[in-house]
């Protein structure tokens, strides 16, 4: 389906959105504060003692910041040696400082600052959004190297400078990536739905016609003795497998608790029915596996023991503050008070086992049977402190 | 003889149905492809069930019943659908439908299901039941209706119902006879049509669709 693929490739695009859109922002803020930087460079050019370097210094910068800027703007940028180079060449331009400026101006009494200042953020800004807080923590500590060298050692304005620069590569590295986390699970969510919504699509249509043909093949085959009843037989089977692959709903488990109808229903077979209300029933998520491992254990015992060709119903019941399961079948049943027999064949582990899921939920579990007129298996489950529609 | 019209949107279907309740000697007067037509002529027809397929193109399964019922609340449908059960049969049975049957259902099945329908009982089938025990719950909880309340041997034997039981096997369960078995159930049907018609009409007049005179 077109339609559907494209939007999903629509979702993929988007996982760099929030990475791209934090790129230009840091885009904006180096241009900024380039600016900032050139502005410096004009003002105090007749300070310096090579003001040649300085501008070769402010060309330097206007070449990386466009560079950078038209690569990251693209979203190409959000590469690794792009960061790297930005990186290293933004060090490298603080080092024409030591070019440019006297000892005074650099560590004496007439302290400057370096040539590339707070544009020397930038590349911790970018290595933080690309790599997350470790990445903008290694930019930074580049930088403070780079204005340790020209400064000869780190004074009281360094230390403060330094400090900006590691919270700023360290937080926007942190924010980065729980940015990048929260888009991916938007667009999980966003895929899943997609997801369903397709299966619900397909489900239509399987309906509307495959289940329409394999049903009347059935209908139309099933009272002859040859070829056409055993086609029919085998339209059968097959109505009965596509029916519960699309009413097996891959949402029956939710992250606040199972919804047991769902769970049951995905049990239903050729020969077994399951009744549940029309509202969904949330309930724990232990709850809701431990009941339907213990409805799907019963109609184990029914396949086993019950003999052939017996069929099992299951009905749910939601009573609000509790649950109650109820599993009949109309095989051959047995005789619950001879338990060493029931144990020599193997139901009684079967019946402990059911019951024994019960308890552990604080509930009970009732097995009710006699020889010739089938099992009802019941369990009770509280629910207490559950929000009901 | 039982008249019988048939809504269905699938020609092989229709026909496959109709052949089969016509050699059971009931009289099929009409059959549809469509809900509106069918809407629009079953007072002409006076067909004494409609067997209605619950997916149909363009009005609904749901609707046409709803459509049918409030033009005439006698009528008898029986809704039909190759799904198993889902909302929508009980919205169906809600809006006035008096049973539900599988598809799926043996011939035999289903001339009987006609025929009872046709008398007047409701026909239900193991998930109907349900959805149906699921609503009394559920209207208990939202807004007691002293007239939506099963009685405990309604309750007793919509319960057998979901769980697969005949009214044969219920009667012999209970010691009681098939006849008394098929008013119970009747009856949880009729009161959930009675609330649902009520709550309608208290919906309407709260939003000054209907007029209190």
């Amino acid at each position: 389906m077109p339609v559907r693929s494209a939007s999903v490739g629509r979702m993929s695009a988007h996982v760099t959105g929030v990475r791209l859109s934090l790129w230009r922002a840091a885009t904006v803020f180096r241009c900024a504060s380039l600016i900032v930087c050139l502005y410096l460079i004009v003002q105090w050019h007749r300070l310096y003692q090579h003001p040649s370097a300085a501008y070769a210094a402010g060309i330097g910068m206007i070449a990386v910041t466009a560079l950078v800027g038209v690569l990251g703007w693209s979203g190409r940028a959000n590469r690794w040696p792009v960061v790297g180079v930005d990186v290293v060449a933004t060090g490298g331009l603080t080092l024409l400082t030591i070019v440019a400026q006297t000892t005074d101006q650099r560590y004496g009494s007439q302290l400057m600052p370096t040539l590339t200042t707070i544009w020397a953020a930038g590349p911790c800004l970018e290595a933080a959004i690309v790599g997350g807080w470790l990445a903008g923590l290694v930019a930074a500590l580049v930088q403070i190297g780079s204005a340790m060298i020209v400064r000869t050692g780190i004074d009281g304005q360094l230390w403060s400078s330094s400090f900006i620069l590691l919270a700023a590569g360290t937080v926007t590295g942190y924010v980065s990536t729980l940015a990048v986390r929260a888009e991916a699970d938007v667009a999980a969510a966003a895929a899943e739905r997609a997801a369903l919504a397709e299966r619900e699509w397909l489900a239509r249509s399987i309906h509307d016609g495959v289940l329409q043909v394999l049903g009347l093949t059935h209908r139309l085959g099933r009272d002859d003795d040859g070829e056409l009843g055993r086609i029919a037989a085998l339209a059968a089977d097959q109505e009965a497998a596509v029916r519960a692959l699309i009413s097996s709903r891959p949402m029956a488990q939710t992250a606040v608790g199972g919804e047991l109808g769902a769970a049951l229903r995905a049990l239903r077979a050729e020969r077994v029915s399951v009744a549940t209300p029309a509202e969904p029933v949330h309930v724990p998520p232990d709850v809701c596996r431990e009941l339907t491992a213990a409805v799907g254990a019963a109609l184990a015992n029914v396949d086993r023991h019950a003999g052939p060709g017996a069929c099992a119903w299951v009905l749910l019941e939601d009573h609000g503050d509790a649950v109650t399961v109820t599993v009949r079948d109309d095989g051959v049943g047995f005789d619950g008070d001879r338990l060493t027999t029931a144990a020599a064949d193997g139901r009684l582990g079967v019946t402990s086992s059911i019951k024994g899921r019960a308890r552990d939920l604080g509930g009970t579990a009732t097995v009710l049977s006699s020889p010739g007129s089938g099992t009802v298996v019941t369990i009770e489950v509280p629910t207490p402190g559950r929000e009901v529609p | 003889m039982t008249r019988v019209v048939i809504v269905d949107d699938h020609p092989i279907w229709r026909e496959a149905v109709e052949r089969d309740l016509s050699a059971a000697g009931l009289h099929v007067v009409a059959t549809f492809g469509e809900a509106e037509q069918a809407v629009r002529t079953a007072a002409a027809l006076q067909p004494d069930v409609v067997l209605m397929d619950l997916q149909l193109p363009g009005m609904s399964g749901v609707e046409a019943a709803g459509a049918l019922v409030s033009a005439d609340p006698s009528i008898r449908i029986l809704m039909f659908s190759a799904s198993g059960e889902d909302a929508d049969v009980l919205a169906a049975v809600k809006a006035g439908a008096r049973g539900y049957l599988v598809k799926s259902a043996a011939r035999e099945e289903l001339v009987d299901a006609v025929t009872r329908t046709a008398d007047g009982q409701a026909i239900y089938s193991p998930g109907l039941a349900a959805m149906v025990l699921g609503e009394y719950r559920r209207i208990s909880r939202a807004e007691p209706d002293p007239a939506a309340v099963l009685t405990d041997r309604e309750t007793e034997i919509l319960k057998l119902v979901a769980t697969g039981l005949t009214a044969r096997q219920i009667a012999d369960q209970l010691v009681v006879s098939v006849r008394t078995v098929q008013n119970h159930v009747q009856n949880t049907l009729r009161k959930l049509q009675l609330h649902n018609r009520v709550e309608l009409t208290r919906w309407a007049l709260e939003r000054g669709i209907l007029d209190d005179a």
